[in-house]
């Protein structure tokens, strides 16, 4: 019940984010276990696009469909963004703490999954010719998120707007950067395995 | 008894055999020594059936007039063919059946004296009347001839200022439309084909081959190249066309075989249909800009091009031996061919014609020194076929002609195509949008979508209002009842704390 009520949150957050964030943090009116069903739904709803969304809508060569890149590419954004940001405000003296930011995060997606799923539902009424709508409806679900997301952001640290402004940019260019540390590392541990491996062969032939 | 039965069992099992072996239908099998395929909706290759097989390869009339050298262009109409044996300085005349005609090996300006020769000709175009043309390319000029092969007149170097006297003209391919103004490509010319009027004299430069230059080279070429650089770029300007053919409607395709990858992959455009005043009106509707296969690391070089009365054309490419087939609206309809060293395989193909509506292609190799016969297959015709049907307006004969096709090939798209567009017309809806969805149609499965919907909602208007004042009426009432059940809480809440 309790985490029921906290998911009805996100509904009222959605229109008054400022007051939303604020209250999340501070009166426990969203909790964690909240923040996760919300990203469990944000995970459905884009399986759900790839796979469902109408024939007319839907450009994805069913052959390439894959169900752990999907997941894993929405879980990875989210703890990407999570983990650069709470990097950067920790330097940065920001007030909230990684739970906090998943949080935010979390309850900012809700007007994605929402209007995703009516973009869903639309993909399978609409024609070419009225195809502009089921992309707005889309394209406002993305703006409406990324607004979201940069008004809880500022909230949960409580930062000024410039402020946050940057900090949000910057968490961009962190996101990249763990890819490309994590690539590096891959690579790296990669090429170690083949050398031992080869050593060892060598060994073993030689001796 | 027992063993009798067993012993007709035997026999009759064997006959089965004996029977089943004869009565199976012989497998056709279409081997050809290249691959054949397409492009999906997504760009992914995938096989075809054989289009065309080889099933001849002439290499030259034997004792009559041996054999070929280095052969730069063919025109083939259904009575004859016409070879520009180049390496030979002469043109070959064949007949239908690829036996000789005549030689044109000179020309006779006067009636005494010798008939000049010809030096390298590479160009040849034929008229409606039988009147040949022949691009004599290394004497500069172009020499005409009537059917019998009589010297008529010679036309040499256009008097233009645009032409620099310095300037080397040496006309390369040439086509002459119904009012016989003459269009030659000649080397090095970056201003278009020259037009010449139905007297010879020179009339403008059409077609020029421009290439729009995107910022990222604009900026290289004009700021951070060095001067050595920018003199070895200049080598990469397009010059002229690499072949020439003019359609029924006097419509000039070309295609340019010298563009710079960079330009390529910019979208220049490698094959072109100029009309009379020159503009390029070439449909490309397709999936893929017609460039050949887009993704190769060695872009096509296409050498020749050669269209049918339904807008289908071929293109023939130099660096791997493939030709493409088009349709009109520019769709790749398969690709076959290939360079090697196999019975029907190209070392460095020429030119390209077609008869017979297509179903025979002819293709010149100057590598090889002959010339390829590729007579359409049971697949290839009825592509041909249901082209030639859309073409005419004729919807039904291309569904039918379609069908056939799919039948062979369910992963052919454009068969999809035809026949949910024929379901589309007849008011099949379904069907024709379960069509359009197999061939990743979207636009006109779009369509066929449309009707359905509205005829979806004018029969079954009432059933949806009804459905959703229901529903309306469920919501609010519940929303009432709910409201109603908490002020009931509320009062008793109330009257039990007082």
């Amino acid at each position: 019940m309790e985490t029921g009520k906290c998911l009805r949150y996100a509904l009222y957050l959605i229109f008054h984010p400022f007051d939303g964030f604020w209250d999340i943090k501070y009166e426990k009116r969203g909790n964690m276990k909240a923040a996760l069903i919300l990203l469990f739904l944000g995970v459905l709803v884009y399986v759900a696009g790839r796979q469902f969304t109408g024939f007319l809508f839907n450009y994805v060569e069913p052959e390439s469909l894959n169900l752990f890149v999907d997941v894993g590419l929405v879980l990875a954004l989210f703890f990407l963004w999570c983990t650069a940001n709470w990097c950067l405000t920790s330097l940065m003296d920001g007030k909230g703490s990684y739970k906090d930011i998943m949080k935010a995060a979390a309850y900012a997606m809700t007007p994605w999954i929402l209007l995703s799923g009516l973009a869903i539902v639309l993909s399978g009424v609409f024609t070419l010719q009225e195809g502009t709508f089921y992309y707005i409806v889309q394209n406002l679900g993305y703006l409406w998120s990324a607004g979201l997301l940069f008004f809880g952001m500022m909230v949960t640290h409580e930062y000024s707007f410039w402020k946050n402004f940057v900090c949000c940019i910057m968490t961009l260019m962190g996101m990249a950067v763990i890819v490309f540390l994590i690539l590096v590392f891959f690579s790296v541990i990669q090429q170690a395995a083949a050398f031992f491996m080869i050593l060892y062969r060598e060994l073993s032939l030689r001796v | 008894m027992p063993k009798t039965i067993k012993k007709h069992k035997k026999t009759a099992v064997l006959l089965a055999a004996v029977l089943s072996m004869v009565m199976l239908p012989a497998r056709v099998r279409a081997a050809v020594p290249y691959q054949c395929y397409s492009y999906d909706y997504y760009g992914n290759e995938k096989p075809e059936p054989a289009p065309y097989t080889v099933t001849a390869v002439w290499q030259g009339s034997g004792a009559e007039a041996g054999g070929l050298s280095e052969p730069g262009d063919l025109f083939v109409t259904e009575e004859r063919i016409y070879i520009a044996d180049s390496g030979n300085d002469r043109i070959l005349v064949l007949k239908q059946d690829f036996s000789l005609d005549f030689v044109i090996d000179g020309f006779r300006g006067t009636e005494e004296g010798e008939p000049e020769t010809l030096n390298h000709p590479q160009g040849i175009y034929v008229t409606q009347e039988g009147h040949i043309y022949v691009a004599d390319t290394y004497n500069g000029r172009i020499l005409e001839y009537d059917r019998q092969g009589r010297s008529l007149r010679s036309i040499g170097r256009p008097r233009t200022a645009l032409l620099s006297g310095a300037f080397d003209y040496r006309p390369m391919k040439l086509a002459v439309d119904g009012a016989g103004r003459i269009f030659i490509s000649a080397y090095g010319v970056n201003l278009g084909l020259i037009e010449l009027d139905a007297d010879g004299e020179f009339r403008t430069f059409i077609g020029a081959i421009d290439v729009t230059v995107g910022a990222v080279e604009y900026i290289w070429k004009h700021y951070l190249s060095t001067q050595d650089q920018r003199d070895r770029m200049t080598a990469s300007i397009p010059t002229e066309y690499s072949n020439i053919f003019m359609d029924g409607q006097d419509f000039i395709y070309a295609v340019i075989s010298t563009l710079s990858e960079e330009q390529i992959r910019q979208g220049a455009d490698m094959v072109r249909r100029l009309n009379p005043s020159g503009r390029d009106v070439l449909r490309r509707l397709g999936n893929m800009p017609v460039t050949g296969d887009g993704d190769q690391e060695e872009p096509c070089r296409f050498v020749d091009i050669t269209a049918l009365e339904s807008g289908t054309y071929f293109v023939l490419d130099s660096s791997r031996g493939k030709i493409y087939c088009y349709d009109y609206d520019g769709n790749l309809m398969y690709v076959f061919g290939g360079t090697g060293n196999r019975r029907g395989n190209f070392k460095q193909p020429s030119a390209i014609g077609a008869r017979d509506g297509g179903r025979q292609l002819l293709v010149l190799d100057s590598g090889n020194n002959a010339l390829y016969v590729f007579t359409a297959t049971e697949y290839g015709a009825g592509i041909l076929e249901a082209l030639e049907a859309g073409n005419s307006g004729s919807m039904e004969e291309a569904a039918r002609a379609w069908e056939r096709v799919w039948k062979l090939n369910t992963n052919n798209a454009y068969a999809g195509v035809g026949i949910g567009r024929y379901y589309l017309q007849n008011g099949e809806l379904q069907k024709a949008m379960e069509y359009f969805k197999n061939a990743n149609n979207r636009t006109y499965y779009s369509k066929a979508y449309e009707l359905y919907r509205k005829e979806l909602m004018q029969r079954s208007f009432g059933i949806y209002v009804s459905v959703g004042a229901a529903g309306i009426l469920i919501l609010w009432s519940a929303v009432r009842i709910r409201r109603f059940n908490r002020k009931v809480r509320r009062t008793n809440g109330n009257w039990e704390m007082s």
